[in-house]
């Protein structure tokens, strides 16, 4: 089940890699999003991992990370720091790649302007930009400003090493 | 430093030379680089994130642990289900004389320190073991932290480890706390990443009834199985 998971302010550009990555897959893809936490973190982004087919692959068109920036910003604290060791922990477990979209920040403001966001406050775009510049610096995540059309292999390839390592010990029965 | 995978082929070397008398295979002063959720064993997320939760709780009777007591905290607790190994009040508590607290006030007064230890059992725990009919003599001794070139090693020193269960459960417990104090320390402008988590058991063990996963991996090479 490999797993990618992608994180970026609003803008960056996660919504439409998710879906060149899903188109280019050479597993059936399943596109999952996350907004603001509604239930446990558990059963927001811990369970639906080992919910994910053997043979299938999950694009997270933002996860927890989203939660950990904005959170604090909208409503006071992130209900996931207090588990992101485990979270983490759990993602690494599954293998999963990933990767913070974070492109120039005025070509973020013009994306937010033409589609009218009105989620993230202008004000607080610089703020968010930086926060998940600064959390893929902290916990290694691939901080991409763009991804080009021959990228897009590497990060599939990446995804599915995972399941190539279950393969490798399998192959040693 | 030894890796996850001399520690299991260690173990694997015992099991087929008989290096161990009657049901425990042991290795002490055990002292390994913990890279992994896992030495043997899937781990049990759903029942981690549950564990998590009642320690954060800092409750000390296990039938607050959300789902309810899995048996080997019903083994060891009173008839009542007190205990003392709650890791989140042994952690948190002023009780306990808020040990996390202490580990971020030496990072704030000097961050190369060696004094950031969180002390988890107490000179007590030779009377406190075994009231009310419980048997638990807390299994962590002491987890000490240091930062060095801007990551936030942990060193958890163990009294007593089980292999799979103890190993998986309390290495989840070591992640989150690492967490937790990378932001607290983030609070007060000491920014870190996580670090090596360094795993020092003085007894490292594995029970008779987990032998098979040692055979599964001699065999086969996969050391996390699913638990039959």
């Amino acid at each position: 089940m490999p797993i990618i998971i992608l994180e970026g302010i609003d803008g960056s550009g996660k919504s439409t890699l998710a879906q060149r990555l899903a188109d280019k897959s050479p597993l059936p893809a399943r596109i999952e999003h996350r907004g603001p936490i509604k239930d446990t973190v558990q059963a927001e982004y811990v369970n639906p991992l080992f919910e994910v087919d053997e043979n299938e692959l999950l694009i997270a068109d933002r996860w927890h990370v989203g939660e950990m920036i904005y959170g604090p910003l909208y409503r006071g604290k992130s209900m996931v720091a207090p588990y992101l060791g485990a979270v983490e922990s759990i993602l690494d477990w599954f293998g999963a790649v990933r990767i913070i979209m974070s492109p120039p920040i005025e070509v973020v403001r013009e994306r937010l302007d033409v589609r009218g966001e009105d989620y993230l406050e202008p004000e607080h775009v610089e703020l968010v930009h930086k926060a998940y510049e600064d959390f893929a610096w902290q916990y290694n995540y691939q901080l991409l400003t763009d991804v080009a059309d021959h990228q897009l292999d590497y990060i599939l390839a990446a995804a599915m090493k995972h399941q190539e390592r279950q393969h490798v010990i399998a192959g040693r029965r | 430093m030894l890796l996850p995978e001399d520690v299991r082929d260690e173990f694997a070397w015992k099991w087929t030379n008989k290096k161990f008398t009657g049901n425990t295979i042991e290795i002490i002063g055990e002292s390994f680089l913990a890279s992994e959720p896992s030495l043997f064993g899937q781990p049990n997320h759903d029942y981690i994130m549950r564990e998590l939760d009642w320690y954060q709780s800092a409750s000390l009777n296990v039938n607050d642990i959300p789902g309810g007591a899995p048996k080997i905290w019903q083994q060891i607790s009173s008839e009542s289900g007190e205990i003392n190994s709650n890791y989140g009040f042994l952690l948190f508590s002023e009780e306990n004389h808020m040990q996390l607290d202490n580990v971020v006030k030496h990072f704030i007064a000097d961050q190369g320190t060696r004094r950031a230890t969180a002390v988890y059992t107490r000179p007590t725990i030779h009377q406190d073991w075994n009231r009310d009919g419980m048997t638990d003599f807390i299994c962590t001794n002491a987890v000490q932290y240091l930062i060095r070139d801007g990551l936030l090693h942990v060193v958890v020193q163990m009294r007593s480890n089980d292999i799979v269960f103890g190993y998986r459960n309390d290495w989840a417990w070591q992640k989150y706390v690492q967490e937790i104090l990378i932001q607290d320390l983030a609070e007060n402008d000491i920014f870190v990443k996580p670090g090596s988590i360094v795993w020092n058991a003085a007894s490292l063990h594995m029970y008779e009834r987990h032998f098979w996963m040692l055979e599964n991996y001699i065999e086969t090479g996969d050391p996390f199985p699913e638990l039959r």
